[in-house]
């Protein structure tokens, strides 16, 4: 008797199942086409290309470290590697931090129309490429006419040359990627922030918890799956720190500061088609991101919030 | 709600299908071209019986941002007089180009004519991407005789693999505020020295009378704005290679190079060169000039002598005369400044694969032959006669229509044009600036297009180390004592003389400096 | 009853506190970019002279905005990004949201490998060569689809659905299933309804990406006619920098190249207010009881 009700429910169960791996079917074909199918080309990091052979017939770099080594023999790949990793950290604790400082801060607000209007304006710079930030930027902190200067001079200070001295530029870095990404960032956490169940502020208030509490005990573990997700993702990611801003802001002058892999790779690169250069160091992150991101997961298991 | 469950699956039936209708790799690709190839082969021979079908040619091409009409004039006459139908692939930068270039030709997908540097052109001819087009050559001989006068340019290895631009003349220099130097009594400087002591004199002396001491001495964009400075001492930028009585050598050997360093960072301390040179985009820099804040400045003519260019300058400073100082004597030449006569604009190639297909490959040399002279030059320098243009007493004069109607037919100037006479018809205001800088003007002359890098040289990071050191030592930021130390550094780490050496002998063995 | 007072107006120092801090964010994100606004309307030598910073103009002009659209690619490059915008949307949305929901799933055979296979290819791809070839061989070059199909699914996109979708409460599914609803029927009437938050903000995510597509936009398509707003963005923007071409260009003005940038940014922005409607507090309140 118990044997066929247990048959019957697990049949059930995998009827169940059926529709949902309908649902992922189409994600998975574009997985296969768009995503796993092209990974063949990371092969490109181990050959000499020729594209007349193609890229299964091109010959093997020899030896197959070649590519690799491009990078690793620079002089500057210990400077480029510690810029990396240190730029981008502290783009991610700044840009979280302040992510969620700006959400708490909308979210807390009572006044309905300065709630729209912080949210609508912090999102606007996302949209500035960053030739454009840097021309804005230039405007406000330039050694000679900047306004930030000029207000420092006033005072009686002397003007400060952060475009062109390594002790400044980063500042530079992290105030515009903070000015161009808070707004946009904010948004995922006010989504979750937004879906925290209210009955549960309501209690705590009844029970006599001020502001601050209820944020603590509250509205900031609501989100805690969102911020480690998040966290998660952001460090895979660490050894991006940000091409696009520093190609536009950067000049000979504070290279010492702000050279990065992906910059050092550009330039090296676009000299002689060197594809294989750009897809070892491409292969290179990738391992190590993915590498981070598995123990930053593993780490993140001890809480709950594990990706996977 | 069933409407959405249908549009999934028809949206995953769709990715099915063309998970199997892609084929797989390159290879597959390749033959479908070969085949296609050989189809217009046979083609041809029926399109010559029934009458000549237009052949179309697609050209990629680097324009600034400019994107003509398709169908406009130009592409029209061409059409009429050579059977040929232009299809023209503009990108705005150069990174641009060759982002889509690149991919293109690995992806055997390339366009039939194609924009190249000078420098370019050795990685793609190694790759095998590029026709040679020695065996053509005669089929071409406007382009031919443009290619006598340029010599080796576009060859590597002694085969030629590009359609070579005609050269275009030096535009650049130090300007001065000639009204400024009147106001002060100064006459125009002829050696370094007075046009420092000139330039510090005016800065000292509030020439626009706004009461604040905001007068920048001398400015420009990035390095070229003390390129003169280095020139005066006989020596260039720290990544150039220069012709010294007839041997490539670099400057940074040279017994001046610390001496002009040290000069330099003189005048950075004292505030007569503008501290921001480095972190200056050419917007940044031009905004400076608008306002009226410089005494001296590195910038091309066009700046001064094009109207739309100077409108800016001149409704804020309508005072203002800007003029351009030539011979400047320094401690180590007496020259114009520094200048490669063999840049080239452009060199347009065609890809290896186009190998076999008769009809395009004649196409593109009637194409290429067409616009390097004679008429087809003239329609696309200044546009078609008697409506954009006259001819009186053998002269070409430009018609009020030109400014307005032909401004984009640069565009398709494959082969560039006659440097001089056609600023001389666009700008004929302009036209004695022009002469007086070209002739009979000494420059110290660089070979940078015409190098060869060997595979060991790591140019990217030898070149940055040269640029960040010297920039270190002219703003203080690495005392000059160590130049010694730097120079063994750049051998050590780079061999750079035996690079350098390498360059030499290559240069001296084409001959192109023995003009 | 005097410790409910003290906290009372303890509570509306905090608000004015607030209402202060976000005010001066107000002036540090608005005064950047008033003056690109004011920038597209002052005609340049009144900019220069004023000292290159100008908020408010003493005078308005729309020649440069005349001129982006009478001179330039703009025109068609708002109906391509359009196109891509509104089409590529919805392929996105219904994609991954048919992919995320089964991935909320915990008890779902191959959910732990789906997901890890998901984040693989966040962290591992083959490259723009492969990546061409495979876009190529599918038919989509140099066609509007190439700015699409290729990106229709966005891995942390799919990871925030997905998240959200597991945070909803299990009885109020169980409670469905029971009543007889196929997982189609929960998924339509139940979780997607409810997920309103996150999945706006996903599709305010997708959009952005969308109208911002560029470097794709290089790559996939050579026709003028094609190429989407950013990159013919970036041609106006690009077009002034080189010295020695000046000769035959004609660089726009200053003042076009900022009309330009308000007009590629200003559509997208507006949309992000009508997405603001839906961050309402308390959508999940009784949503299990009732």
């Amino acid at each position: 008797m118990v044997n066929k009700t247990d048959k019957k429910l697990s049949l059930q169960k995998v009827r169940a199942h059926i529709p949902y791996y309908f649902m992922l079917l189409p994600g998975i074909l574009y997985f296969m086409v768009y995503k796993f199918y092209p990974m063949y080309g990371a092969m490109i990091a181990f050959k000499d290309l020729n594209m007349l052979d193609g890229i299964l017939k091109s010959p093997w770099a020899d030896p197959w470290y070649k590519h690799f080594a491009t990078f690793f023999k620079s002089p500057y790949c210990v400077e480029l590697l510690t810029n990396t990793l240190e730029i981008s950290l502290v783009k991610i604790v700044l840009g979280t931090f302040s992510a969620i400082v700006l959400a708490l801060l909308v979210n807390e607000c009572r006044n309905s129309w300065l709630k729209k209007v912080v949210q609508t304006v912090s999102f606007m710079p996302y949209f500035l490429s960053w030739v454009v930030i840097y021309g804005i930027a230039f405007a406000f902190f330039s050694e000679g006419s900047g306004i930030v200067n000029k207000l420092i001079e006033m005072l009686g200070g002397e003007a400060i040359p952060f475009f062109t001295s390594n002790s400044h530029f980063r500042y530079v870095l992290y105030g515009t990627h903070v000015w161009h990404g808070v707004g946009y960032s904010a948004v995922v956490y006010l989504a979750s922030i937004v879906s925290i169940d209210t009955e549960l502020y309501e209690a705590a208030t009844v029970d006599g918890a001020g502001r601050f509490r209820r944020i603590w005990h509250i509205t900031l573990p609501g989100i805690r799956s969102t911020i480690i997700t998040l966290f998660i993702i952001n460090i895979g990611n660490i050894l991006n720190a940000g091409f696009d801003q520093i190609f536009v802001m950067y000049n000979e002058q504070v290279y010492s500061s702000a050279d990065i892999i992906d910059t050092w790779v550009y330039r090296t690169g676009l000299v002689g088609m060197n594809y294989e250069l750009g897809s070892a160091v491409g292969l290179f992150k990738s391992v190590l991101g993915f590498f981070l991101v598995y123990i930053t997961n593993r780490l993140a298991r001890k809480w709950g919030e594990q990706l996977w | 709600m069933m409407k959405k469950r249908l549009m999934a699956m028809c949206l995953a039936v769709a990715m099915a299908a063309a998970l199997a209708g892609c084929g797989g790799t390159t290879e597959s690709s390749k033959e479908e071209t070969k085949a296609a190839a050989e189809d217009t082969g046979a083609a041809v021979e029926e399109g010559e019986e029934s009458g000549q079908e237009p052949v179309e040619i697609e050209v990629l091409s680097l324009t600034w941002g400019t994107n003509p009409e398709p169908g406009n004039f130009v592409e029209e006459k061409i059409l009429e007089d050579i059977n040929v139908k232009l299809t023209m692939t503009n990108f705005a930068t150069g990174d641009d180009v060759k982002t889509s270039l690149n991919m293109r030709l690995t992806g055997n997908d390339a366009p039939d004519l194609f924009y190249a540097t000078a420098e370019d052109i050795a990685d793609y001819a190694t790759k095998g991407y590029l026709l040679p087009l020695d065996d053509y050559m005669d089929k071409m001989p406007n382009v031919k005789a443009i290619q006598e006068k340029v010599g080796v340019i576009g060859q590597v290895d002694g085969v030629q693999y590009g359609a070579v631009k005609q050269p275009q003349i030096y535009q650049e220099g130090y300007w001065i505020r000639k009204d400024w130097l009147d106001a002060a009594g100064l006459p125009m400087p002829t050696t370094l020295e007075e046009l420092i002591s000139s330039v510090e004199q005016i800065m000292n002396s509030d020439p626009d009378g706004n009461g604040i001491d905001d007068t920048i001495g001398i400015t420009g964009v990035k390095i070229n704005a003390i390129m003169p400075i280095l020139a005066a001492y006989g020596v260039s930028r720290p990544t150039d290679l220069i012709d010294q009585d007839g041997e490539v050598v670099s400057s940074l050997y040279d017994e001046n190079y610390p001496d002009a360093i040290a000069y330099i960072k003189d005048l950075l301390d004292k505030g007569i060169i503008d501290k921001e040179i480095m972190a200056l985009t050419s917007d940044l820099y031009k905004d400076k000039l608008a306002q009226g804040l410089p005494v001296v400045v590195y910038d091309s003519w066009t700046q001064f002598k094009k109207p739309e260019l100077y409108a800016p300058i001149e409704e804020n400073n309508p005072d203002a005369e800007w003029v351009r100082i030539f011979d400047l004597e320094g401690p180590g030449a007496t020259t114009s400044g520094l200048y490669d006569p063999t840049s080239v604009g452009a060199i347009y190639c065609v890809p290896a694969q186009l190998e076999g297909d008769e009809e395009k490959l004649d196409a593109i040399w009637r194409l290429l032959d067409y616009v390097a002279a004679d008429e087809g030059l003239r329609l696309v320098s200044y546009g078609l006669e008697g409506e954009h243009y006259t001819v009186e007493d053998g002269t070409i004069v430009a018609t009020d229509r030109m400014a307005t109607e032909a401004d984009f037919t640069w565009v398709y100037q494959l082969l560039g044009r006659n440097e001089m006479e056609y600023l001389g018809v666009k700008f004929p205001y302009a036209k004695a600036e022009i002469e007086s800088g070209v002739y009979d003007r000494t420059y110290i002359r660089l070979v940078n297009t015409l190098v060869e890098y060997p595979d060991w040289y790591q140019r990217v990071d030898a070149q940055r180390y040269m640029d960040e050191e010297v920039t270190k030592f002219m703003f203080g930021e690495r005392p000059l004592e160590e130049y010694d130390a730097f120079l063994e550094t750049l051998d050590s780490t780079y061999n750079y003389k035996e690079f350098v050496a390498g360059v030499n002998e290559y240069i001296q063995g084409t001959g192109v400096l023995d003009n | 009853m005097v410790r409910s007072k003290h906290k009372i107006t303890g509570e509306r120092v905090l608000d004015w506190v607030i209402y202060l801090i976000l005010f001066l964010l107000i002036i540090i994100f608005v005064v950047p970019l008033l003056y690109v606004l004011s920038a597209s309307v002052t005609p340049y030598s009144e900019l220069i002279r004023r000292g290159g910073f100008v908020i408010v103009p003493s005078e308005l002009s729309f020649d440069a905005y005349k001129e982006l659209f009478s001179t330039s690619l703009i025109g068609s490059a708002f109906k391509n990004t359009l196109f891509v915008t509104i089409a590529g949307t919805a392929i996105n949305m219904v994609l991954s949201i048919l992919f995320a929901y089964p991935l909320s799933k915990k008890s779902l055979p191959g959910v732990k490998f789906l997901t890890l296979m998901l984040v693989f290819t966040m962290m591992f791809n083959g490259g723009t060569i492969p990546t061409y070839f495979v876009v190529k061989d599918t038919g989509l070059l140099n066609s509007l689809w190439a700015l699409i199909i290729p990106g229709a699914i966005a891995q942390y996109n799919v990871i925030l659905l997905k998240n959200y979708f597991q945070s909803m409460p299990d009885e109020l599914f169980e409670a469905a299933t029971i009543d007889g609803a196929g997982a189609f029927r929960v998924l339509l009437s139940i979780a997607v309804p409810l997920a309103k938050p996150i999945i706006m903000t996903v599709m305010l995510l997708y959009m952005v990406g969308n109208w911002n597509v560029f470097y794709a936009g290089i790559l996939y398509i050579n026709s003028n006619e094609l190429k989407p707003l950013q990159v013919v963005l970036r041609e106006i923007l690009m077009s002034s920098q080189n010295m020695l071409n000046n000769v035959d260009t004609h660089a726009p003005s200053l003042t076009m190249r900022m009309a330009a940038i308000v007009v590629t940014s200003v559509p997208i922005i507006m949309v992000y207010p009508f997405v603001q409607r839906y961050f309402i507090k308390g959508i999940m309140v009784g949503a299990v009881k009732g």
